[in-house]
């Protein structure tokens, strides 16, 4: 401490044992971590754009604002203008001929695809029935494409993919209730604890318990439930907003 | 009492810097910036912002004529800009995040093992829970002092109040983080 002027053993007569060590490390990492060569190169950068020393130029931007706001508000207007007008002219129907100017050649994968790329004349014009289809999750098992190698997951493989994959689904149902029915997501949550008690997602579901929780006003269960929870995972991500709900915040409402 | 300086303003910045040299811009930079970043994330401004809370305190800092010696240290009349950005941020609906102190434990702590990084990041939260709760003419003037060591006159003329209201926020301060403490108010 600098300044003999104020008492600097208050620290001593006053704060606790866990708030000097505190204090301490704060003073000795006060400054954080910032990289100030980085900074600096951004700094100049913008110094070097005009921005002036001069008492007076900190107007200069309002100014600026203003203009480039009418410059926005015409180009706005004329786009309008321009959209308008293009709506207003004759449009192919969406199941008609669409012309695709695509460099390379869509790769086909039905049978479909495969006669109207045989059938169409270097890629002026290819019917939407006969563009390629995109896999969804329901398409699987999707053949190996050629020349490549497949490699046959074993049965325990594919029921442990398939367990994963179900267990995503469940967390991401899980994720939706909590936004709007903490009472659902509380039981959602133990459901899929239940579902998969060897599962990798038990962190979040516990978290969105704990929140759940406090969003009831079971505070007393949130928080201890809260506490165990940072104590079990401290770099988990919700970890920051769990600790703000053990001090009785409601991080959801921010 | 001298003409107090107050770089809130272009005006203040003016009327403070009178006629003495200024420091250059980059030297500025150079020698504090770590400290206005520290300062800010310690105000309360999100982690993502701190980059460009920087770059703002700086520029702000710039167009204002640039530092000049005078009676307040080059810290405490950053911090002034410093407190009115973070101030600005706020109001433009940039809300406190739950900082990450894991994250910046782990860049800035060059302890051994996780768990030094952890027990730093514990401290650290811990704090930062106490000094959210103080208001910000309190928090900027204990942050000022006991943990950047700025002496009272300085911050005084930095922030164009008398001395005496230093103290007493200083003073103010102390007991309610003293208090937190007690209180168990600190728990993570």
């Amino acid at each position: 401490m600098k300044t003999p002027d104020l008492n600097p053993d208050w620290v001593v007569d006053d704060l606790s044992e866990q708030g000097q060590l505190d204090l301490g490390r704060l003073k000795h990492f006060g400054s954080g971590s910032y990289d100030v060569e980085a900074g600096l190169a951004t700094f100049e950068e913008r110094l070097g754009d005009g921005q002036q020393p001069s008492p007076g130029s900190a107007r200069r931007p309002r100014g600026f604002l203003i203009g480039a706001l009418a410059v926005c508000g015409v180009a706005s207007i004329v786009s309008f203008a321009v959209l308008r007008n293009s709506e207003s002219a004759p449009r192919p129907s969406a199941r008609a001929p669409v012309a695709v100017a695509a460099e390379a050649p869509p790769v086909p994968t039905t049978a479909t695809a495969a006669r109207a790329a045989e059938v169409a004349p270097s890629m002026t014009s290819v019917s939407v029935d006969a563009l390629p289809t995109v896999a969804t999750a329901h398409s699987r098992p999707m053949a190996p494409p050629a020349g490549t190698t497949a490699i046959a997951p074993s049965a325990g493989a594919a029921e442990e993919s398939d367990l994963v994959e179900a267990e995503v689904r469940h967390a991401s149902t899980l994720r939706i209730a909590a936004r709007t029915d903490p009472a659902r997501a509380l039981s959602l949550a133990a459901e899929g604890d239940r579902l998969y008690p060897k599962g990798l997602l038990h962190a979040e579901r516990e978290a969105i318990a704990i929140e759940a929780l406090a969003r009831l006003d079971r505070w007393s269960e949130a928080q201890a439930r809260g506490e165990a929870f940072a104590n079990a995972y401290p770099l988990h991500p919700r970890t920051g907003r769990i600790r703000a709900i053990v001090n009785r915040e409601r991080p959801w409402e921010l | 009492m001298s003409p107090i300086p107050r770089p809130e303003t272009e005006e203040r910045c003016q009327a403070a810097n009178g006629t003495s040299v200024a420091v250059s811009a980059s030297d500025l930079f150079r020698r504090h910036a770590k400290f206005v970043a520290g300062l800010l994330r310690r105000l309360g401004l999100p982690e993502d912002d701190i980059d460009d809370g920087v770059q703002e305190v700086f520029v702000l800092a710039h167009r204002c004529g640039g530092y000049r010696p005078g009676p307040a240290r080059p810290t405490t009349w950053l911090a002034t800009i410093a407190v009115n950005v973070s101030r600005n941020a706020k109001r433009q609906g940039r809300r406190r995040a739950y900082p990450d102190e894991l994250k910046v434990a782990e860049a800035i702590c060059d302890g051994p093992t996780p768990f030094d990084r952890v027990s730093l990041a514990e401290s650290l939260t811990r704090l930062q829970t106490i000094l959210d709760r103080l208001d910000e003419g309190h928090r900027l003037v204990f942050l000022l002092h006991e943990i950047h060591g700025e002496p009272g006159p300085a911050i005084a003329a930095a922030l164009g109040v008398p001395i005496g209201t230093i103290y007493s926020r200083l003073h103010t301060a102390r007991e309610r983080v003293s208090a937190a403490y007690r209180d168990g108010k600190a728990k993570k």
